[in-house]
């Protein structure tokens, strides 16, 4: 077994227990008529402090507070069992008070929206791998520029070489819409092959009209228009496993105020 | 494969991307400058390189990565060569993160803050604390003061708001404002066990804010197994076995027997007609709740009871036989006015004065001459009277001079001094009620005869009852069932008790056996009303029906089976699945003798037992319902406070 696996097996291992010691505790004291909603309110209450405080962590990073994978294992479980006790302390999955019911639609949506980012980080990263091609995000533009000024000298290499515009003409036509910046995008997030049959489109189109020496100029443009279209798909992977968080974060932050003012609200209410 | 060359740390630049802003011509797809945006968001890229200055001469320090050192090298004030345009730098997506992050909880916050000042801590405030609809009644009466009906702290100010936050509220004493039992609302079902039990809260199986139409009132069966030693699983499975006599934990309040009415007394042809036909000739099954209570005396017995009621006089006063007559002729005279023998006497005295004043004889007048005294009554004292007047029944020196005195004080007073005497010998007000109806004229003309030692000639016959003086007794017909005169001398009689060595005890025997007397007396009401003995151990009589009170905490529903056992049109003598369905008559029971005692709860019911099986035909696994709450209640003779049905908005008119 895998480091990564051990280290999530033990904890979901600890948080099923730590939810049937909880849960199982909830239901005893509910049959000596005591106040369980208070017990699994603070508990609840105590794990989505110890959620947010990944947030913390990743601000820390010179503190040695434990490896930042780790925080990432507990947020991932503390936040799945941070659902099935927010269920326990409702005991219903949508309660009866209006702010009640704001709370619980922002922590299903920070709820929903971890899930959907959790799915995020463990499907793309495989293929960005397939891409064969490693790329930080934020010099995306600067290795989009590059490939587009290379692609222009191509062009106007081929034109002074050959004394033929076709291919120019091809490129202010298509290709310079293609290597402007990102494209594909929506098809890329969803793994399609757009990008490919455009291409493919593109060089077969032009391709018949040009003569042996501009083919070798098309052959190079299609090598870059190639390493653009992985860019792009490294671009949208990528933008996706740092676009949910902004998403997830705002809600989460949302939560954390309406959580507040409740604890407020029942202790000097229901207490 | 992209060259990993590129990106070595002398060949590309470095990247930021925890800072806020990032290179404007980057975002817009362009070729990001070497120094990006400075921390405020300025462009750093508006020359390519910052010339330093050697010596006298200014330097090129444009990095390899961007071409290192240009030709034409730094301006000769020392700026860069290489001018471009500034961009606009924009965030980066971290700072964007935790801008939106910042803007979500400060608009959290910034929400909340507007609902609790708008509309002055109204109805927008309201809304973010409370915690979802109440239940329809209390929803109703907390409408016109809110929140604050139940929480102390709603109407404070923030400061003091707050700190509720940090004390405890007496949320039961809240509820018991408007809601009353039977006992203390923080003991295990208001009642004082022995057993000591924790402290309870109406919020450990009440909780409120759960809608409109929510149910804050069931408990699960586990529950009531927290606190009971003996847990049930279910009534099928191990609910203990009734009781020896259930459900009656006590004899009934009126002596009926079922068995002697429904086998005996209406064989004789002359009583046949008046023969009940089923339970439900005497029972009335359509208001059955708990108990089926019995129809009135007047829907029942009456047919056969009623004519003897009539006929059950009491006396309360007699005029005795005395030795001699202490009475005070004048004093008569001047209460009562003179007699009609009197009258004739003097009549005869002044007719022999005319006609001696007519002759011219000397006038003499009469010595009255001083008749021997002979009682006009041969009886003793009535046992009533002489224990109202301590005197001894069959001692007449006893009684002769106090009976004679309250004789005069009854001519001169009426029924004032035999009200002093019964509230004296209860002990407090009674005479109100025992002396109902006692005409003070009557009492004048009865004693007014009894003192100039005759017999009082009633005017007329008394048909309608009640009080009237019959020769030588005051006496009381009742009127009716029920009557409350007869009820008041029976509770009296019942509540007079003395030491047996005491000098009271044998007249006080004596006056109880006159009017508890059940064969011709008015005693004969407890020959079916029983005496018991109550709490304090004073032997009363039960004029109503007495439901069971000894299981507060068991409910039963007659109406509901009484459909259920046959839908088709109840037919309650039906042996199968009427009435003895559950109550079958026991002919051997020994149901009278019961009533021989005050104690009520050693007795012999008429029915047998109702047995757990019974029940358990249907109340079992997959069948009917058999949780706890279907027979017991937790909370005893729950109620609402008065003030809960006053009209506060009429006394502030007033």
């Amino acid at each position: 077994m895998s480091a990564i696996a051990t280290r999530y097996t033990l904890l979901w291992g600890a948080a099923i227990v730590g939810l049937a010691i909880l849960g199982v505790y909830t239901y005893l004291a509910n049959l000596q008529l005591e106040r369980t909603e208070f017990i699994t309110g603070y508990s609840l209450f105590a794990l989505m402090i110890a959620l947010a405080l990944f947030n913390a962590r990743k601000k820390l990073a010179m503190v040695p507070l434990i490896r930042s994978a780790y925080w990432l294992a507990i947020h991932v479980v503390g936040g799945a069992a941070a659902v099935i006790l927010f269920f326990i302390h409702t005991g219903s999955i949508w309660p009866t008070g209006g702010y009640e019911q704001a709370l619980a639609l922002v922590f299903y949506l920070v709820s929903v929206s971890g899930i959907v980012g959790y799915a995020i980080q463990r499907v793309n990263p495989r293929r960005l791998v397939q891409t064969d091609l490693e790329i930080i995000y934020e010099r995306i533009p600067a290795e989009l520029a590059e490939i587009r000024e290379k692609a222009e000298a191509e062009i106007l290499a081929c034109t002074e070489g050959t004394g033929s515009d076709t291919l120019a003409r091809h490129y202010m036509e298509t290709l310079s819409w293609y290597f402007r910046r990102p494209r594909f995008i929506l098809n890329n997030v969803f793994g399609g092959k757009a990008v490919e049959h455009w291409l493919r489109l593109q060089y077969r189109t032009v391709n018949r009209y040009l003569n042996d020496n501009e083919r070798e100029y098309l052959d190079r443009i299609n090598d870059l228009a190639e390493m653009k279209a992985k860019i792009d798909v490294h671009y949208a992977c990528q933008g996706m496993m740092k676009g949910w968080l902004l998403v997830h974060l705002p809600l989460a932050a949302a939560v954390l105020g309406l959580m507040f003012w409740h604890v407020i609200v029942v202790n000097v209410y229901a207490l | 494969m992209m060259d990993p060359e590129k990106f070595k740390h002398d060949s590309s630049r470095y990247e930021r991307p925890a800072n806020k802003f990032r290179c404007g011509r980057g975002a817009e797809w362009g070729k990001p400058c070497e120094f990006g945006p400075d921390t405020t968001g300025r462009c750093g890229g508006m020359s390519e390189c910052r010339p330093a200055k050697v010596d006298d001469r200014w330097e090129c320090r444009r990095s390899a990565i961007a071409g290192g050192p240009c030709e034409n090298g730094p301006d000769s004030d020392g700026s860069c060569c290489n001018k471009h345009p500034p961009c606009h730098p924009r965030r980066t997506i971290r700072s964007i993160r935790g801008l939106l992050a910042i803007g979500a909880f400060a608009i959290v916050v910034g929400v909340i803050a507007l609902m609790l000042t708008l509309d002055s801590g109204g109805a927008a405030r309201d809304s973010i604390i409370e915690a979802g609809n109440l239940t329809g009644g209390h929803a109703n009466f907390t409408s016109a003061k809110g929140c604050v009906s139940c929480h102390s702290a709603h109407d404070e100010n923030a400061g003091d708001w707050f700190l509720a936050a940090f004390t405890e509220e007496d949320m039961t004493g809240k509820c018991v404002d408007c809601h009353t039992f039977g006992g203390d609302p923080r003991h295990a079902h208001n009642a004082d066990f022995a057993s000591k039990l924790p402290t309870t809260k109406c919020v450990m199986c009440h909780t409120e804010h759960k809608g409109e139409d929510a149910d804050i009132k069931s408990m699960s069966d586990a529950q009531c197994n927290a606190c009971h030693k003996n847990e049930i699983d279910s009534f099928s499975a191990n609910h203990p076995t009734f009781s020896a006599n259930f459900p009656h934990d006590r004899r009934t309040s009126v002596q009926f027997n079922h068995t002697s009415h429904l086998s005996k007394y209406f064989v004789d042809k002359r009583y046949q007609e008046k023969a009940p036909t089923d339970c439900t000739s005497c029972h009335s099954v359509d208001t059955a709740a708990k108990a089926v209570e019995p129809a009135s005396f007047e829907e029942t017995c009456a047919t056969c009871h009623s004519p003897a009621i009539r006929e059950r006089e009491l006396v309360v006063l007699n005029l005795p036989e005395f030795e001699e007559n202490l009475i005070d002729r004048e004093a008569v005279s001047e209460a009562c006015g003179p007699t009609l023998e009197s009258w004739e006497l003097l009549r005869e005295q002044m007719t022999e004065i005319t006609d001696a004043v007519e002759a011219g004889d000397d006038v003499e007048i009469p010595e009255t001459e001083e008749e021997e005294y002979e009682a006009v009554s041969l009886e003793e004292a009535h046992p009533v009277s002489a224990y109202l007047l301590g005197t001894v029944a069959d001692d007449m020196e006893s009684y002769t001079e106090p009976i004679q005195e309250f004789v005069m004080r009854l001519a001169e007073e009426g029924p004032a001094p035999l009200a002093e005497l019964v509230d004296e010998k209860a002990g407090k007000e009674v005479s109100a009620a025992m002396l109902s109806g006692l005409n003070p004229e009557l009492v004048k003309r009865v004693a007014c005869a009894w003192a100039a030692n005759l017999e009082y000639e009633a005017p007329t016959e008394n048909e309608l009852g009640g009080w009237h003086g019959d020769a030588l007794e005051l006496r009381y017909t009742p009127m009716s069932h029920g009557d409350s005169v007869v009820k008041a001398w029976i509770a009296f009689a019942l509540a007079s008790d003395a030491d047996e060595n005491s000098d009271e005890a044998d007249a006080i025997e004596a006056m109880q056996s006159v009017i508890l007397d059940r064969k011709e007396g008015a005693g004969a009401c407890t020959k079916c009303h029983a005496i018991s003995e109550d709490e304090a151990g004073i032997r009363i009589a039960e004029w109503r029906y007495r439901p069971s009170d000894t299981r507060p905490f068991t409910t039963y529903s007659h109406g509901a089976h009484i459909t259920l056992l046959n839908p088709e049109g109840v037919n309650l003598m039906d042996p199968e699945h009427g009435c003895s369905t559950c109550h079958k008559i026991n002919e051997e029971a020994a149901y009278k003798e019961a009533f021989d005692h005050s104690d009520p709860h050693s007795f012999q019911s008429n029915f047998y037992a109702i047995e757990k099986e019974t029940c358990a035909q249907c109340h079992s696994e997959g069948q009917v319902q058999q949780d706890c709450q279907l027979c017991h209640v937790y909370h005893a003779d729950p109620g609402f406070d008065l003030r809960m049905v006053k009209n506060e908005d009429a006394e502030s008119v007033d």
